[in-house]
């Protein structure tokens, strides 16, 4: 990566350049009918050298504003989201973090029986897959319906990364389906998520 | 009445085509996500940004944009006489509705769905250009939110009284009867998106006045961007960069 | 509006219960308080008073109106707080009213006196212009600009800051006018009377978490609380009024414990608010 060396500030609305000399990143956009790329924010304009074996060798220019607002899920982002309630074929989640970043908001989010993991859909229990109050890492899906959006814990390294027993301790994963309480020696069934060591 | 002087002075000593001294601070609320104060002469006026966050009434949710609230509200001692108005009579009603709609067609609204913005404005003093002021004030407050707009929005309003076109009326001019030309503009993008007038003017008239409205517009843009780069500098300070 | 999690709560309470509360204050410690006069130039007194971030402004505005035939011989005051709906999002349309209402009685309730006005903290007499005809009549509107908790403090305030503030003009009646008749009179514009604050009280909100009560609660912390009861104290250390919010029952001894301990601490407040009016008048006469 490579900067400019006086990053210039810009304001919302000010002209960045052409599409044909830019690639639009963050913080910019492009009018529609003159391929002017324009900046939508407040910040430090910077232009960004693209990777040597992309295709596209047009620089990316960016700004970066002092306070992004708060992160929104999106489809294709990694969540962090805490089990509320399970249901015979869903389960319903509070996303708490969208990537590395916690949420200033409340999205809910839903993981349904088919989204739990990837083989043999149609024969997951839900209530042995997920307990309220159980920490989730999940994907989301789509933007789903008008009260949550769709979550998918189908790949290996998504599912259940924190759960508390029924006596209170926090458990320990012992396999892919399975958790156990190091208090009471007790297994229970989860979803879990393989954790990169 | 006569509202310019034969030596070409307004009543408050400006001339035709002169502003009312404009000031404006960001982040005046600690809390909201943006916030600012903008003052065009006596009029001041406050406004604070919340969002994007979730929808609250599941019912106006649109999953191709954010949407976008406003309300406008007056406080009691705003006026010169005393009122006593609830909250939503018409006028603030009305009001609401053109900020948010002129705020809407800037704010890249299709970058956030399934969220809403609120927009609160509440004057502290009205003399006159309370609806632009708000407008201005509306669009600081968005960009210290770090909200995506194509362009800053800013408004001005101008009048033609005693055959001169007049910038910036105050509320004595606003009120005297002649025509108030209310004006927003894309100023980058050189585009209105605001337009309102009350009483009558000829065509080439309306033209001069609207020209004038439009100075009086990027000149308060050129303000506003130099708080905006003088505030995010600050900032950069603060942080020791 | 607060959301705290388990953690956060006993984190509060744990300081509270050991004299450190979360932003380094003491039990009985105030936040820093700072004073404004003179912010709303249409006004006859205005006044904006910042706790910590609690922002609020106050406005005084005098209309000449008909004493009530009950008081001939006093003036009027009325009291109205609003809510912006800037402070909180929450207080959008009609969701501040409930509030707006409870701040309004509450401060009428500390700062007017009784029905009879007997224990107003203004001099109501000195507002009357001619027994039975004619008196000043007092709108003070409050308008809550951001709420980081201790509404009812920093209002009460104000609302003293804007009244020190406030000029009323003089009134020159013509003399010789027949009792029936209308009187003619003359309202001066140069001519100001300085209202006699000193006698208007502070109001010292105490907040019961746990065991222990705290003043200038902040929003957090008030989403703690159990009880908490407002008292307004004035110079001579009279209590002017009293109000108890929230659910939970208080023991009358520890009632007339946080009477004494709020004729305490206003002391202290009371000699800060002038400190910070004085300073904060010099500077406005310095502008002008």
């Amino acid at each position: 990566m490579e900067e400019e060396k006086e990053p210039a500030m810009v304001t919302p609305g000010e002209v960045l350049g052409t599409v044909s000399e830019f690639k639009p990143g963050k913080g910019t956009y492009v009018a529609p009918h003159n391929d002017t790329v324009f900046a939508s924010l407040t910040g430090y304009r910077r232009n960004i050298s693209p990777a040597i074996d992309s295709s596209d060798q047009r620089p990316i220019v960016e700004v970066t504003g002092h306070k992004a607002h708060g992160p929104v899920p999106q489809p294709g982002s990694i969540v962090i989201a805490r089990v509320t309630k399970v249901m015979a074929r869903s389960a319903s989640a509070h996303i708490v973090c969208v990537g590395t970043k916690s949420v200033r908001e409340i999205f809910n989010g839903i993981i349904r029986q088919q989204d739990v993991r990837a083989t043999e859909i149609d024969k997951v229990d839900m209530h042995l897959s997920f307990r309220p109050g159980d920490i989730v890492r999940a994907l989301v899906v789509s933007l789903g319906d008008a009260r949550a959006y769709f979550l998918s814990t189908a790949k290996n390294e998504l599912g259940v990364v924190s759960a508390e027993s029924t006596a209170g301790a926090t458990m320990v994963p012992v396999s892919w389906t399975e958790m156990q309480c190091p208090l009471t020696g007790q297994i229970e069934q989860r979803k879990v998520a393989k954790m990169a060591s | 009445m006569e509202y310019v002087s034969p030596e070409g002075l307004r009543l408050d000593g400006r001339r035709p085509m002169e502003m009312r001294q404009i000031r404006a601070e960001i982040g005046a609320v600690s809390k909201a996500d943006g916030s600012a104060v903008f003052e065009m002469g006596n009029t001041k006026v406050i406004a604070a940004v919340y969002g994007p966050r979730q929808v609250q009434n599941k019912s106006q949710q649109m999953n191709d944009q954010a949407l976008v609230r406003c309300e406008y509200s007056m406080a009691n001692f705003s006026t010169g006489d005393r009122m006593r108005k609830p909250k939503g009579d018409r006028r603030s009603t009305e009001i609401s509705l053109v900020i948010r709609q002129t705020m809407e067609a800037s704010i890249l609204t299709h970058l956030m769905p399934h969220s809403q913005i609120d927009i609160f404005v509440q004057v502290l003093q009205a003399d006159g250009g309370t609806r632009s002021a708000c407008i201005n004030a509306a669009t600081l407050a968005l960009a210290d939110a770090g909200i995506p707009m194509r362009d800053l929005v800013t408004s001005c309003s101008a009048g033609y009284l005693n055959s001169t076109p007049l910038l910036d009326l105050n509320y004595v001019e606003d009120s005297a009867g002649g025509a108030d030309v209310t004006l927003g503009i894309l100023p980058k993008l050189d585009k209105v998106t605001l337009l309102q007038m009350d009483s009558k003017l000829p065509i080439d008239i309306l033209e001069n006045v609207m020209q004038l409205a439009i100075e009086g517009c990027k000149a308060v843009a050129n303000y506003i961007r130099e708080i905006l780069l003088e505030n995010t500098k600050q900032l950069e300070f603060r942080r020791g960069v | 509006m607060v959301g705290l999690s388990l953690g956060e709560q006993h984190f509060i309470q744990g300081g509270i219960a050991q004299d450190l509360r979360c932003d380094g204050r003491k039990r009985l410690a105030y936040r820093p308080i700072s004073v404004e006069t003179g912010v709303i130039p249409q006004a006859n007194g205005s006044a904006r008073v910042r706790m910590g971030a609690t922002d609020v402004i106050a406005s005084v505005k005098a209309e000449l109106g008909k004493p009530s035939l009950l008081q001939p011989n006093k003036g009027k005051v009325s009291i109205y707080i609003d809510c912006s709906s800037t402070a909180e999002p929450a207080f959008e349309g009609r969701g501040g009213d409930e509030l707006s209402a409870e701040l309004s009685t509450a401060l009428q309730r500390c700062l007017l006196g009784g029905k009879s006005g007997a224990g107003a903290g203004i001099d109501l007499s000195s507002l009357v212009v001619i027994d039975g005809k004619i008196c000043w009549d007092l709108y003070i509107d409050g308008l809550v600009v951001f709420s980081d908790g201790n509404l009812l403090d920093a209002l009460g305030a104000a609302i003293k800051a804007a009244l020190s503030n406030t000029g009323i003009p003089r009134v020159h009646v013509a003399a010789g006018a027949s009792s029936d008749e209308k009187p003619e009179i003359d309202v001066s514009d140069e001519e100001f009377l300085q209202f006699d604050t000193s006698a208007v009280p502070v109001i010292i909100t105490l907040t019961k978490v746990g065991k222990h009560y705290i003043v200038d609660a902040t929003s957090e912390e008030e989403s703690q609380m159990s009880s908490a009861v407002s008292i307004s104290v004035n110079r001579q250390r009279c209590i002017c009024g009293i109000t108890k919010r929230g659910g939970a029952g208080l023991d009358p001894s520890i009632i007339l414990d946080m009477i004494s301990v709020a004729q305490h601490v206003s002391e202290q407040l009371i000699n800060k608010l002038d400190s910070e009016i004085a300073s904060a008048e010099a500077g406005d006469d310095d502008e002008s």
